[in-house]
Formats: C-alpha cells, sequence, structure tokens
C-alpha cells in the first residue's frame, strides 16, 4: 500500500503543508501527555484519599490541553481546507483550459460526460481526498512516535508492547491494504455495472414495452440486485474481516497493557498515576493508525480521480498551434485571397483501431469568395475534408498555402475566427435566443441582430416563443425543431460579420425536404460575398455554386461546374444516378 | 435563526409527512433490522465497558488486596469479553446492517422499476426520460445512504444516551440528570442546530453544483462553437467563479462545523471533569462506611472506570451532526421518489409488487392476432389542452404499404403512440382486428412490432438484445435474422459473434447496423403490422436506400407504416398520407400523387435534386 500518490508530493506547497502537519501532530501528542498525565494525577490522588477540590490544578491542566488539541484540530482543519480549496482551483482551471484548447479532439476522445464529471465531481473529490489523507499520514508517523516517548517515560514496558503491537498492525495493514483495495476495486466495478444495469433498463423502458417483456424484466430488475447484494456482501466481509483484526490487534494490545500494569500494580513495582495516563494514552496511539485505515477506504475514490485529471492534462501538449504571422494578416479572407490544397492526406482511427475516412492527395485551390459544393457517396471523405477546412484537423501531409505562403494547418485561433462552420446538428447552447444568436459576436447591436433575423426568417419562431428574443433554449427546454436549430447557426453566422468563410458540413442532412427547401433561401443570404465549402450529398445546391469538387475514395476525382460536368460521363454522372436511389445499389 | 429553524423543520416534515419511500421499509426483513441495531448498541457498550472495566482493574490492583491475583479474577474476564467481544461485534454489525441496507435497495429498485413501466407512455411523451430517469435511479443510493449513514448511527446513539442515562440515573439521579442533559446535546441539539445552520447552505453547494454540471454540460458538448468563438477565457472565467462561489458557501458551511465541533469537545472536556468531581464526592462518602465481609475493594476503585468509561462514548456523538446534515440533502430524493407515484397515469393499469408473480411471458401469436386490419374512426387526441390530431379516420389493410408523411409536429409519433393503444384517444374508436387498440394492454406487443428513430439497445450481448421478445429464440434463429437484414458482414466481423457485449447504450455499431438490429429484432417476432418511427434520420441516402430495401423484403408479408420525411423510395410504397396541421390533408397512391397533386410533384423533384 503507498501512503501517499507522488503526485501529491508535486503540488505546490504540498511538502511545507506535510511539515507543518508532522509539526502539528507532535505537539498534539504532546497535548495528549498532558491531558492523560493531568487527569491520572487527579484520579490517582483522590484514590488515595486526597480532596478532589484540591486537584484544580491536575483538572486544569488536563482541561488546558485538552483545549489545545481543539484548537490544533480547528486550525489543521482550515489550514487543509485552504490547501486542498487552492489545488482544486488550479486543477479545475487547468482542466477547463486544457479541454477548451484541445477543442473537439479532446471531447472525442474522452467523452463528454466524462469531462464533466472529471472537471465538477472529479475535482471535488481530489479536495476532499487532499483534505483527508494528508493529516493522516502525517498523523501515522507523528501520533505513534511521539506518543512513544511519553510511554516509556511513565512506563516502559507498556511501551515496549505498544512499540512491539505498531509494526504487526502496520505490516498487516499493508498486507491488507493490498487485498482491501483490490476488493474495494472490484466491488467499484460490480457497483458500477449494477448501477449501469439498473439505469440501463429505465433507459430502456419504452422498448421492452414494445415487446411486452417490460412487466417481466421487474423480476430480473430484482434478480440482478439480490445477485448484486451477495456479491457486496462477500466483498465486505473480507474488507470487514480486516478491519477485524487490526481491531483485534488494537484491543489486545490495550487488554494485555492493562493486564501487566494489574499485575505489576499488584507487586507494587508502579504506582497508579502513570498506570491510569498509560491507560488513557494507549487507544490515542493506536488511534491514529485506525483513523489512517478507515479513511484510507473512503479515500480510494478521490485516488483514482487525480489519476484520471492527470491523464486529462498530460493527453497532449499541442495548445493551439499559430498561423505564421505574414499569413495571419491576410485575415479576414477578402475577394483577392487564395488558398491551395497540394497533395493533402489526412486519416482518422476510431477507437476500433481501424483506420476511418481517409483523405489521400487532394489538390485543389479556392479563390476570393467562390462557393464550392463537395459532394460524394458516403465515406467518399466529404466531411473529413469540410472540417479540415474549417480547421478541426491538421493534415497528416502535403501542404496548405495561404496567399502563396505555406501554413502547415488551419487547425489555428486565427483562421477559425473567420470561419463560420454550420454542421448537420448545429449545438444550441442552454441560454436565452438571444445570446445563442450573439455567440460569435457578443457586442452585435440590436440592428444587426434584427437584420440576420430578417435574412435567416426566424421571425416565425421568435413569434412562437413565449419570450421572444429573451426566451431560453437549449437543452432540457421547449424542443426546436431541425430546422429551427439550423436557422439559429446560420443567423449566429450571419451576425459575426468578420466571418467571411463558411464551411457546411451536411447541414440540410437530417431535415425533411420541405424544411429545407424553406432554409434554401436563408443560406444563399448567408453564403452572399463569402468563400463558401459546402460538404452535402443533396445534389440540388450544386446549381447554386461556382465549383464542384467530386470526392471519391477519398481524392478529388472531378472538379469543374455543375452544368460542366452533368455535360460528360464521369464520377458526378455517376453520383446523382446513385443518390436518386437508382437501380445501381 | 428561527426563520431558518422553522422552515427547516417544516421541510424536513412536509417531505416526511406523505412518505412512502423510506418509512414502510423499517417494517420490511424487521427481524435483520433489530440486530443489526442491536450489534450496534451492544459494540458501543462494549467500547465504553472495556475501558471501564480497565480503569477498575487497576485501581483494585493498586489496592494490592492480599489473596494476590484471584482477586483480579473477574475483572480481568470482562476485560478480555469486552476486549475481544468489540471487534467482533463491529464486525457482524457492518455485515448485517449491509445485508439489510442491499436487501432494501434490491426492493426499492425493484418498485422504482414498476412505477416507471407503469407510466412509460407518460415518460416518453416528456421528452426528458433520460436525465429524469438518471436521477431516479441515483436516489435509490441516496437513500441506502441516508439509512447507513444518518438513521442507524442516530439510533444507536440515542439508544447509547437512554442506556447511560439510565445507569448512572439509578447509581445517582444527579449525575443522571446531567448526563440525559450533557448527551442530549450531542445527540439532539447540535445535530438540529447543524441541519438549521449547514442544510440550507448543503442545499445551495448542491444546486450551485448541479448548475455548474449543466453549464459545464453544456458547452463541453458545444466545444466546437467555442473553439470558433474565440471566447474560450470567457467560458474558463465563468466555470472558475462558479467554483469559487460553490467553495465560499463550503467555507462558511466548514467553518461553522470546525465551530461547533470546538464548542462540543470542549463541553466533553468539562463533562469528563464533572464525572470525576462527582465519582469522588460519590465514592469518597461511601468509603467512610465499613467495608462489607469478603469486599476486597474499596469505592474509590470506580472513580477511574467511570471517568474512563466516557471517553469511547465520544466515537458514537461527534459524527452525528454532520450526519445529520447529510441526511437533509438527501431530501430532495425522498420527495422526488414521492412525487413519482403521483405522475398522471395516463393509461390507469392495475400494476404493483404483487403483480410481479405473475409477470406475463408473451404468448404465442394467436389466430386473432393474425388480423391486422387496422381501423381509426374519428380519432382525436389532445395533450395539455392541445389538439395533437383532429378527427382522423384511416382504414389499413392487411399487409399494406403505407407512407404516413408530414412535417415534424404534425402528431406522425402521437398516431403511433395511439395505434399501439400507449396513448388513449380523447375520442374515437382505433380497433386492430376487430378489438380496442387500448383494451389489447401488453398483448399488443404481438400485434404490432415497432422500429423507432433511435435504437435502444441494452448493455448485453447481440443475443441477449435480440432474445429480448421471446427468450426461447434460438442461436440458428437468432443468426438467420441477422443475415435476412443484411448484417452477416458484421457478425463475422464480431469477435464473439452473436455473444458480443454491445457498448452501452450501443454506440458501438453504426447507425445503419442499430437500425438493422432492431429490424431483425422485429423480424424475431411474428408479429403481422411493423410501425417506422421516422427510422431513417441521419442516414445517408444510400444507407437509407438500402435499408428501407431490406425492410419491403422481410416484412413482403406484413402490414408495414413508415413514419417519414423524405420522399426518397416512396414509390415503393402503396399508399401515401399526409397529415398536417393535426389532420390528413393529402392521401393517394405515389403514382397518383405525383401526377395529380403539383405540391406532391415539386417536393418530388426537389428531394431528387431536379430543381
Amino acid at each position: 500500500m503507498q501512503l501517499l500518490d507522488k503526485q501529491i508530493l508535486g503540488f505546490a506547497g504540498s511538502k511545507r503543508v506535510l511539515a507543518l502537519l508532522i509539526a502539528s501532530g507532535i505537539l498534539d501528542a504532546a497535548a495528549i501527555s498532558g491531558q492523560a498525565v493531568g487527569l491520572a494525577f487527579a484520579i490517582s490522588n483522590v484514590w488515595y484519599g486526597a480532596q478532589i477540590a484540591d486537584q484544580w490544578l491536575y483538572l486544569a491542566i488536563f482541561l488546558v490541553c485538552y483545549i489545545v488539541r481543539q484548537i490544533i484540530a480547528t486550525a489543521r482543519s482550515s489550514a487543509m481546507e485552504r490547501f486542498s480549496q487552492r489545488i482544486g482551483t488550479d486543477l479545475r482551471r487547468g482542466l477547463t483550459e486544457h479541454a477548451f484548447n484541445q477543442g473537439q479532439a479532446f471531447v472525442s476522445r474522452f467523452g463528454s460526460g466524462a469531462i464533466t464529471t472529471t472537471l465538477i465531481e472529479g475535482v471535488s473529490q481530489v479536495e476532499n481526498y487532499l483534505w483527508l489523507i494528508l493529516p493522516k499520514v502525517a498523523d501515522l508517523f507523528a501520533i505513534p512516535i511521539a506518543l512513544a516517548v511519553t510511554l516509556f517515560l511513565l512506563d516502559w514496558i507498556s511501551g515496549v508492547i505498544a512499540l512491539v503491537m505498531l509494526p504487526f498492525i502496520m505490516l498487516y495493514m499493508r498486507f491488507l491494504g493490498l487485498n482491501a483495495k483490490m476488493a474495494a476495486e472490484a466491488q467499484h466495478d460490480r457497483y458500477e455495472q449494477m448501477a449501469n444495469h439498473f439505469s440501463d433498463t429505465l433507459r430502456g423502458i419504452s422498448t421492452l414495452k414494445f415487446f411486452g417483456v417490460s412487466k417481466a424484466y421487474a423480476e430480473k430488475v430484482y434478480d440482478i440486485s439480490e445477485r448484486f447484494r451477495n456479491a457486496t456482501i462477500k466483498t465486505i466481509k473480507v474488507a470487514t474481516l480486516s478491519s477485524l483484526v487490526i481491531d483485534l490487534f488494537r484491543t489486545f494490545a490495550l487488554a494485555a497493557i492493562a493486564i501487566m500494569l494489574g499485575f505489576r500494580l499488584m507487586d507494587g513495582s508502579i504506582a497508579l498515576m502513570p498506570a491510569l495516563a498509560v491507560l488513557i494514552i494507549v487507544p490515542e496511539f493506536f488511534g491514529a493508525v485506525r483513523r489512517f485505515s478507515t479513511d484510507f477506504h473512503a479515500s480510494l475514490d478521490g485516488k483514482n480521480q487525480l489519476a484520471t485529471i492527470m491523464a486529462m492534462l498530460n493527453s497532449s501538449s499541442d495548445n493551439a498551434p499559430k498561423l505564421p504571422k505574414q499569413a495571419a494578416e491576410t485575415l479576414p479572407w477578402h475577394a483577392n485571397n487564395q488558398l491551395e490544397l497540394c497533395g493533402i492526406g489526412l486519416s482518422h482511427i476510431e477507437e476500433d483501431g481501424v483506420l476511418h475516412h481517409v483523405l489521400t492527395n487532394v489538390n485543389a485551390g479556392a479563390h476570393g469568395f467562390a462557393h464550392i459544393g463537395i459532394v460524394g457517396m458516403s465515406g467518399a471523405g466529404k466531411s473529413m475534408l469540410a472540417q479540415m477546412l474549417a480547421g478541426f484537423s491538421n493534415p497528416e501531409c502535403g501542404s496548405i498555402k495561404l496567399n502563396g505562403r505555406d501554413v502547415s494547418t488551419l487547425h489555428a485561433d486565427e483562421w477559425c475566427k473567420h470561419v463560420a462552420f454550420i454542421p448537420q446538428n448545429p449545438y444550441i447552447f442552454h441560454a436565452s435566443l438571444a445570446d445563442n444568436l450573439r455567440f460569435y459576436a457578443p457586442n452585435a447591436s440590436d440592428e444587426a441582430l434584427a437584420r440576420a433575423i430578417e435574412a435567416m426568417q426566424l421571425g416565425e419562431l421568435i413569434d412562437e416563443l413565449p419570450c421572444g428574443l429573451d426566451t431560453v433554449i437549449g437543452q432540457g427546454e421547449r424542443p426546436l425543431s431541425g430546422g429551427q436549430a439550423q436557422r439559429i447557426a446560420l443567423a449566429r453566422a450571419f451576425l459575426d460579420e468578420s466571418r467571411t468563410i463558411v464551411v457546411f458540413d451536411e447541414p440540410t442532412a437530417h431535415l425533411d425536404i420541405e424544411t429545407e427547401y424553406a432554409l434554401k433561401q436563408p443560406m444563399l443570404n448567408l453564403m452572399q460575398g463569402k468563400l463558401v465549402f459546402f460538404a452535402t450529398h443533396r445534389l440540388h445546391w450544386m446549381a447554386d455554386m461556382d465549383e464542384v469538387w467530386v470526392l471519391d475514395g477519398g481524392t478529388i476525382a472531378e472538379c469543374g461546374t455543375h452544368d460542366e460536368l452533368l455535360a460528360h460521363e464521369g464520377a458526378y454522372r455517376k453520383l446523382t444516378a446513385q443518390l436518386r436511389g437508382g437501380e445501381c445499389a | 435563526m428561527t426563520q431558518s429553524f422553522s422552515s427547516t423543520i417544516k421541510r424536513a416534515r412536509q417531505a416526511l409527512a406523505r412518505d412512502r419511500w423510506v418509512k414502510p421499509y423499517f417494517k420490511l426483513y424487521r427481524k435483520a433490522l433489530i440486530v443489526s441495531l442491536l450489534l450496534g448498541i451492544i459494540a458501543m457498550v462494549f467500547a465504553s465497558a472495556l475501558m471501564f472495566t480497565s480503569g477498575y482493574l487497576i485501581s483494585l490492583s493498586a489496592e494490592r488486596p492480599e489473596i494476590g491475583v484471584w482477586a483480579l479474577f473477574i475483572p480481568l474476564a470482562f476485560v478480555q469479553i469486552f476486549g475481544i467481544g468489540k471487534p467482533f461485534l463491529s464486525f457482524f454489525e457492518r455485515l448485517e446492517s449491509h445485508d439489510w441496507i442491499l436487501h432494501m435497495t434490491s426492493k426499492l429498485r425493484l418498485r422504482l422499476y414498476l412505477s416507471v413501466e407503469k407510466n412509460a407512455a407518460f415518460w416518453s411523451l416528456t421528452k426528458r426520460l433520460g436525465d429524469t430517469l438518471g436521477l431516479l435511479s441515483e436516489d435509490t443510493d441516496h437513500l441506502q445512504n441516508l439509512y447507513l449513514r444518518t438513521i442507524f448511527p442516530t439510533i444507536i446513539a440515542t439508544a447509547i444516551w437512554f442506556i447511560v442515562t439510565i445507569a448512572l440515573g439509578i447509581i445517582s439521579p444527579l449525575i443522571g440528570l446531567g448526563t440525559f442533559i450533557i448527551v442530549g446535546i450531542y445527540t439532539i441539539a447540535l445535530p438540529i442546530l447543524s441541519v438549521c445552520v449547514n442544510g440550507a447552505r448543503q442545499q445551495r453547494i448542491k444546486s450551485h453544483t448541479n448548475e455548474l454540471y449543466a453549464d459545464v454540460y453544456d458547452n463541453v458538448l458545444g466545444i466546437a462553437d467555442w473553439t470558433f468563438s474565440g471566447r474560450k477565457d470567457e467560458f474558463t472565467r465563468r466555470v472558475m467563479d462558479a467554483h469559487e462561489a460553490i467553495h465560499r458557501e463550503a467555507h462558511t458551511m466548514h467553518a461553522f462545523s470546525r465551530k461547533r465541533d470546538f464548542a462540543g469537545q470542549t463541553l466533553f472536556a468539562f463533562f469528563v471533569i464533572g464525572m470525576c468531581v462527582w465519582a469522588s464526592y460519590h465514592f469518597a462518602s461511601i468509603a467512610q462506611a465499613p467495608a462489607a465481609i469478603g469486599v476486597l475493594d474499596r469505592p474509590a476503585d470506580w472513580i477511574a472506570a467511570f471517568v474512563l468509561g466516557l471517553f469511547p462514548l465520544l466515537e458514537a456523538f461527534v459524527p452525528l451532526s454532520d450526519a445529520a446534515t447529510q441526511g437533509f440533502s438527501h431530501i430532495d430524493s425522498i420527495k422526488r421518489l414521492n412525487a413519482l407515484e403521483s405522475v398522471p397515469a395516463i393509461l390507469d393499469e392495475p400494476s404493483g409488487v404483487t403483480q410481479l408473480t405473475t409477470a406475463v411471458q408473451p404468448e404465442k401469436t394467436s389466430n386473432a392476432a393474425k388480423d391486422a386490419r387496422i381501423e381509426l374512426k374519428d380519432v382525436s387526441f389532445s395533450y395539455e389542452g392541445k389538439p395533437v390530431l383532429d378527427s382522423i379516420t384511416l382504414s389499413i389493410e392487411p399487409s399494406e404499404k403505407l407512407a404516413i408523411l408530414g412535417p415534424s409536429g404534425a402528431g406522425k409519433s402521437t398516431l403511433a403512440s395511439l395505434l399501439r393503444g400507449d396513448l388513449v384517444p380523447t375520442s374515437g374508436d382505433i380497433t386492430i382486428g376487430r378489438e380496442n387498440s387500448a383494451a389489447l394492454a401488453d398483448d399488443i406487443a404481438n400485434r404490432i412490432g415497432i422500429i423507432q428513430q433511435e435504437t435502444y439497445l441494452f448493455n448485453a450481448t447481440l443475443l441477449g438484445n435480440l432474445r429480448l421478445g421471446d427468450s426461447s429464440i434460438t442461436r440458428e434463429q437468432a443468426q438467420e435474422a441477422l443475415i435476412a437484414v443484411g448484417l452477416e458482414g458484421l457478425l463475422n466481423r464480431l469477435p464473439k459473434g452473436l455473444d458480443t457485449m454491445v457498448d452501452e447504450a450501443g454506440w458501438r455499431f453504426s447507425g445503419g447496423e442499430r437500425h438493422r438490429i432492431a429490424i431483425a429484432r422485429v423480424l424475431l417476432r411474428q408479429t403481422p403490422i411493423i410501425i417506422l418511427d421516422e427510422p431513417m434520420v441521419g442516414l445517408d441516402p444510400q444507407t437509407e436506400h438500402d435499408l428501407l430495401s431490406t425492410i419491403l423484403e422481410v416484412f413482403a408479408n406484413r402490414t408495414v407504416i413508415m413514419i417519414t420525411h423524405h420522399l426518397l423510395d416512396i414509390d415503393r410504397f402503396d399508399r401515401v398520407i399526409f397529415i398536417e396541421q393535426s389532420a390528413i390533408a393529402l392521401e393517394g397512391t405515389p403514382a397518383n400523387l405525383a401526377q395529380m397533386n403539383d405540391r406532391f410533384r415539386k417536393l418530388l423533384a426537389f428531394d431528387q435534386g431536379v430543381s
């Protein structure tokens, strides 16, 4: 069992905190001794026949020492609170910044749920972990050693018994720590499985109902829960058995010391006062060990969370690359700008380890406010190319030239700042409609907003909403139709005039045709006076494009205007036939 | 302060007054409950008794009685009994209490499941299914903690309080009264004070944390937009502000706990001194009396026993205050679970724990079920006062292929729920094979198979998912079904074939594959009617086309009702109806409509990209 995570010692100030904790632990031990001796003197004097009223000095010593211990505990607690909150703050800020710098790639890698949970729950658990474990680790060393000194001064035989027992307990704890840790982890996994099964069943309830088995499933829910109970009881038995052994050691030691004291009191080799003092001190002597072992289990979660956070933080050091200065200065994009793609290659490895959606040797160029359609069958790489152009990812080979200057990537803030990206399912934030629209341009004037609403024909939606523009929309609120969400995304892009590059990634794939039909005008409004890349399988858009890139197998098979391409038998004609649901399937 | 006191008590009372989720379980497995509480109480008594007898033992030894070691025989035996007994008692107490609590959790889960099952149609209508259900499943865990960390320790501590008071009260009413008051402060006053002062803070921390959670989750989902916005720092600032607010609240809470514990501990020091003074006077005054014959000890030997016996008790009382605050924060869970049963029952259907034993196994399709003629007569449905469907009359022939089109929100999916009898029409009749659809109850599953927009795959093996409706389905049948829906390739690719686990919520498979699994699942049930509820959303046209071919092929002999908004392949259906503004706006064969209807023709042209 490792007492302390090495990572904790890496936190700023942790060594100082640990040193202070050990020092205060020794002070605490001194107060324990004072308190025990004070009380023992009072009792033994009364026992020998003195008046309790004359013992006020000893009782005062007990009281003062007892209060000193409480002062130490309070001071420690507030110091630990400050320390753990400071570390929590650093971790939370670091992780938030890291996630938002890395962007989509980070989310795809770790999952949005896991990131959120780690950022909120994980950090608080780490705070708790630090708060709990550091004082316990310090006490594990400081208290027994300092108290052993007192025990030896009072009665060396008791000191010896306690000191002999201690390594046994420590050794056993080390052995059982491993066991208990494994047991706890196994139980935790099983618990997760169980909890997941239950919520899985609840979430799938309508499917169960469709199959007419939802009632029969109740039995299964109960069965699995009961099976889990048996398994848990088994693991708890192991864990509890270990604390039973530690407890036995402890009470054995106490009983042994009490009995030894009894015998020696009988033959007069020890006085009552030290014997009583020893009896008060011994439980405290083992108490530190016991508190550590109880909290050790409670802190396992925090320890695991710390590891998760560190893994996330160390996942990539590639923070927001920059465009070369001269290239960046040519932005925002205007009518004379020129973008060239030479031999671009890009691959994407999914979690199952299979290579997907490969782009190979893509050569193309875009000039000024051209409208470029990107078409192809599923899996031809349309989305990948569009996303690369929007600055989501770095090409693995080939080069990109911006106005003749080599830029290795478009994955840079300076580029993204000028891009409006319209995906298939635009994300609507849980905020007012106005805030959603102003997302890219928080300072846009009301007039500009009104123009955007007009151009994207959002008036109808606003009339429908109870508080108009101030209505809160998004997760958990009134559901928006796909068309409405798309209009919001379009207006968002329209509102920020500095975004003169528009990338569409299958913006209408999930919409019904009537909605798509209704969206056509707003979308054309947005495209005006902008460089447009439009990846889609809905070919009617191609008539509005200046140029069409036909992708096939990850590379550009053909390019030209809609009419040019239709004029001859080629990839585009083939695609047209296929997408009409022809017999070629 | 007084205001927060009364409002806190009121909240707790309100939550517990009509509670049917916490209190009734005390009656369940009562024996195990009593045993575990008794074990807890005795363990505490033993801990105190160990110090008590040790104190007595050494005082007695110091008397150096003439008969020597024999005099120590009885106290020695007790020291050993208490010393060894305490750890064993704690051991069994932990096992018993966990066993009880897990037993109860199984019951809670079953009950929660049954209440949700009863109102499944309601849950799907409100569209907050996932979140709420996730929350409810967490609530059962919270109840578990409430019992284990708050209720049990409080009961044990209260018992100890009375035992100690009575034991000391017999010796001297004065110290009995004193103990009653002082220990009462730990058992009652400090926990209530903590709940009043910190309960609201704890709630605020919880709600701040939930808000932060929702905010972060929302924005992590929209992370791509943040990347494009160039305003990333703004979000970091927002998170950190909320984080600071939570810390501030937590700090005031902890500061109070520290002050409270300091006061409690100081009180304990005075308690010890008080006990010491009382014991000295009490036993010293008895000491004047002549010792009875055969008694070896002096009353003064008891002083140390009484004082030392106090120390272990502290352990039972100090954690009570924080436990009470924690327990108070679970009140929301209790409320939520209790509110669950007042969910409006759309379809009143008797259901309860008693029904469990008679849970229906799906019967094999009866002859009556083969009659798949569907009739809708003047059917209307309104939800929350708004009309969703308005006098729909429609008859669907057996093995007809019908496409239902219309913009989202026009009531297409409601129509499907009505057909299945999950919803009951506000007026009008729906019959399937001459039987009322709502009256068919669970038997409806033998008539209608559904393929939804989102295929829900359970976190089980592929085979398990296919066997969902009927556990008698053989491996061969399952395999054949998968081959029929064109998943032979996938089956061969999967590492463990049919026994491959479907990842959580089924994300391992692509959209098209998930739909095919759903089709196979329905194919394996011999239902004469299949409803497809917008099954193609999010698929590319090629996949869509292939999938539709598969559907029409494997379900050639069954009624297929497809709710869709795409016109792709529409000519392969026998009939098309358009639902618009709650009513049927257009009806006819695709060929007819294409010829006669201008609007249909325009949409068709647009969909095919020949604008």
